[in-house]
């Protein structure tokens, strides 16, 4: 999002020709950019929610202030002269190499008024998921056209748009390796199942006893994981959205899923479909 | 091979899994090739960039003293003479890529090509000679625009030298990536470009994702773009003049666009100017002012595309490693398991080098199995270049050949562990 103008590459860009509302309503996280493409790079910008922010350095304690008076970021190629008198800059971006940032002045207004005369052209930003109706509910009942925007920046890298096919394949075959380890390990305690299925134990005391041993050690494990990630993943690497926790979370519950039914299976295959006479 | 044929019956379900992880490894491999192929290009384009300085030539010449300045006809030659110079000099590189809407007749594609439908503007369809014509984006460039930016075709050709030559009214055209499908190659396009009629035939469609770096617009991005060739005239533009007087914003037009260039050099703003300044003064063209000098937006793209590679190759290897280690995994489980198999062979009278080979060959036939899928996908669905493909016919053969051998060292090591022989003789 750095290297262009920290649009997300699942951001709405649309147009608003005719106000119906002028106030944008607080909900969810967003970040709404608002300005006119032909003239000049200063962009009028809306937050709400935790929103992360690109590497900026704050001046003093202004942008904490942003609730009482007008506050603007800007580029450390920008000319203050375009900045209206009635904004106070707040901080510089300091994203080195990121050449839109450094040409780009955000300015932050107090009122969560639109005004068409400043730009009818506006980007929304969330962390959403469902990001048309997040964007629905704050302009409502303005109407919209979308715009088809293209993506620059890191996204319009070929090659990073093939490296994540690959790492879906990586993905596949994780599950496989995965599927295959169950396998293999949960085939350890056929000689077990057997003899507890001799011994006259009943199909579901046997799974209960596999699942208590195997499966809760891993359902305890994975819960452990996605906490400490949560706990910690503003220090390591801040992300645009949650969406990963969320992806992660199905992931590893799909994943216990295929190992109870796999447990189950091992169950069924090494006691009643063998066969032996109960004692 | 009777003996692999044994091989390949027991654990069935284990040397599925094997195929089937060697199947995605090769699919891994295969993405991973086609990755770096592609970065290469893009990392050579920003190389083409790197440690330079981009400046656009701008000229002054607006209203009565553009009226005033092509009012004489040896003012066209002096304009032709300046743009001549900039391209031979040797002391920089000089390209043009000019960004400039063109009208299209029956334009087929939806409203995403209009011209500034990015800046959030209606589509612009306006009337010349009876004609209407959609105001669509459009890019003409130069073979030097063309070979800096390293711009790839999935279809076609690009211009041939001749083509950007001013002749007639028949002008090569070829495609941004989002229009195939709309147009084909081979497809008449009728063209108005700065007021004259073309009759465009379409040579190329350009593959997605290529840009063009421009002063103004780092990366222009060629998607919806009809790129045209930038004309040059083969004779003084003066003997030209009756064309001229038939097309005069055309041949003005042409003429300023291709002296408002870009120079791309690593010399500072002082040396550029001085140089400039001389071949000013050499073809009496002065009209004219050099912008830019800005290298972060180069610096942008060269860091850009240098941090995908590196996360790229990093990614690539510690996923390569992870998946060579879980076929090892497979081969220790399946040989653990297959010890009575082996008994049953060394009672036969196989020896246990013998045993070995057979086990290596069974890893190789399965890793040439898994690498077909990948491959006929390749070529049947993505088709893939002969470069592409050769590079990855090499890594199936050298990931096999080591993928074998080390399975032989392995299950050599475990053999030793296992010590079958002592186990036969009780």
């Amino acid at each position: 999002m750095i290297n262009n103008g920290f649009v997300n590459k699942e951001a709405i860009t649309f147009k608003i020709t005719k106000l119906e509302e002028a106030e944008i309503k607080k909900s969810g996280t967003f970040m709404l950019f608002q300005y006119n493409p032909d003239s000049s790079n200063s962009k009028i910008l809306w937050m709400n929610g935790d929103i992360k922010l690109p590497a900026t350095a704050l001046e003093s304690a202004t942008f904490m202030e942003r609730q009482v008076e007008n506050i603007a970021i800007i580029g450390k190629e920008v000319s203050t002269t375009i900045i209206p008198a009635n904004y106070k800059i707040a901080g510089y971006f300091t994203a080195k190499n990121s050449y839109l940032l450094n040409s780009e002045a955000w300015l932050l207004p107090r009122s969560r008024h639109i005004d068409l005369n400043k730009g009818n052209y506006f980007v929304f930003n969330t962390t959403a998921r469902d990001k048309v109706k997040l964007l629905n509910e704050i302009i409502h009942p303005n109407k919209i056209e979308i715009i088809d925007e293209e993506k620059y920046g890191t996204y319009s890298l070929y090659s990073n748009r093939s490296l994540l096919l690959g790492l879906q394949l990586f993905f596949i075959l994780i599950i496989v390796i995965y599927f295959l380890i169950n396998n293999i390990s949960l085939n350890k305690e056929k000689y077990l199942i057997s003899i507890m299925h001799t011994t006259g134990y009943t199909l579901s005391y046997i799974y209960i006893a596999i699942f208590k041993y195997r499966v809760i050690p891993c359902i305890v494990c994975s819960t452990i994981m996605i906490l400490i990630s949560i706990v910690v993943k503003n220090y390591l690497y801040p992300t645009w959205g949650e969406d990963w926790i969320s992806y992660s979370i199905i992931t590893i519950m799909g994943s216990l899923l295929l190992m109870m039914v796999q447990s189950l299976f091992v169950v069924f295959i090494h006691s009643i479909k063998k066969g032996g006479k109960k004692y | 091979m009777r003996i692999v044929r044994i091989l390949f019956r027991q654990n069935k379900l284990l040397n599925f899994f094997t195929l089937l992880t060697a199947t995605l490894l090769f699919f891994f491999l295969l993405v991973l090739v086609i990755n770096i192929k592609q970065t290469e290009i893009e990392v050579g384009t920003t190389e083409n960039f790197k440690n330079k300085q981009m400046y656009k030539l701008s000229d002054h010449l607006v209203d009565e003293l553009e009226t005033e300045f092509f009012s004489r006809a040896s003012n066209y030659d002096k304009l032709n003479e300046f743009a001549n110079a900039l391209e031979k000099s040797t002391d920089f590189q000089y390209f043009n890529a000019i960004w400039q809407p063109i009208g299209v007749v029956n334009f087929k594609g939806d409203k995403i090509f209009s011209a500034y439908y990015e800046n959030g503007s209606e589509v612009s369809i306006y009337k010349i000679n009876g004609k209407e014509y959609h105001s669509v984006k459009s890019i003409q460039v130069d073979s030097d625009a063309l070979s800096y930016n390293n711009i790839q075709l999935s279809q076609g050709r690009l211009f041939d030298d001749e083509e950007y030559v001013f002749i007639g009214n028949q002008i090569p055209v070829i495609l941004g990536a989002e229009y195939n499908g709309i147009y084909k190659i081979g497809d008449q396009i009728d063209i108005e470009y700065y007021q004259q009629s073309f009759k465009g035939t379409v040579v190329g469609i350009i593959q997605p994702l290529q840009k063009i770096i421009t002063v103004n617009r780092p990366e222009i991005l060629l998607d919806r773009y009809i790129m045209i060739p930038a004309m040059y005239f083969n004779k003084s533009p003066s003997q030209l003049t009756n064309d001229a007087s038939e097309y005069p914003i055309f041949f003005r037009a042409s003429l300023l666009s291709r002296a408002n260039g870009t120079i791309l050099s690593e010399l500072d703003p002082v040396q550029i100017r001085k140089l400039v300044g001389e071949i000013a003064l050499q073809t009496g063209f002065s009209h004219y002012s050099i912008i830019g000098a800005n290298s972060l937006k180069i610096n942008t793209l060269v860091q850009m595309t240098e941090t995908n590679r590196i996360t790229l190759l990093v990614l690539s290897f510690s996923l390569l490693a992870l998946a060579i280690g879980v076929l090892l995994l497979s081969l220790f489980i399946k040989t653990k398991r297959n010890v009575s198999t082996y008994k049953v062979f060394l009672i036969n009278g196989a020896t246990l080098s013998y045993i070995y080979k057979m086990i290596s060959l069974q890893s190789l036939i399965t890793y040439i199995f898994g690498s077909l899928l990948p491959l006929v996908i390749g070529i049947v669905l993505i088709g893939l270049s002969a470069s592409i493909l050769f590079m990855y016919l090499l890594l199936v053969a050298v990931f096999s050949i080591f993928m074998s051998i080390m399975s032989y060292v392995f299950v050599k090591r475990i053999f030793l562990k296992l010590d079958i022989v002592r186990e036969l003789k009780g």
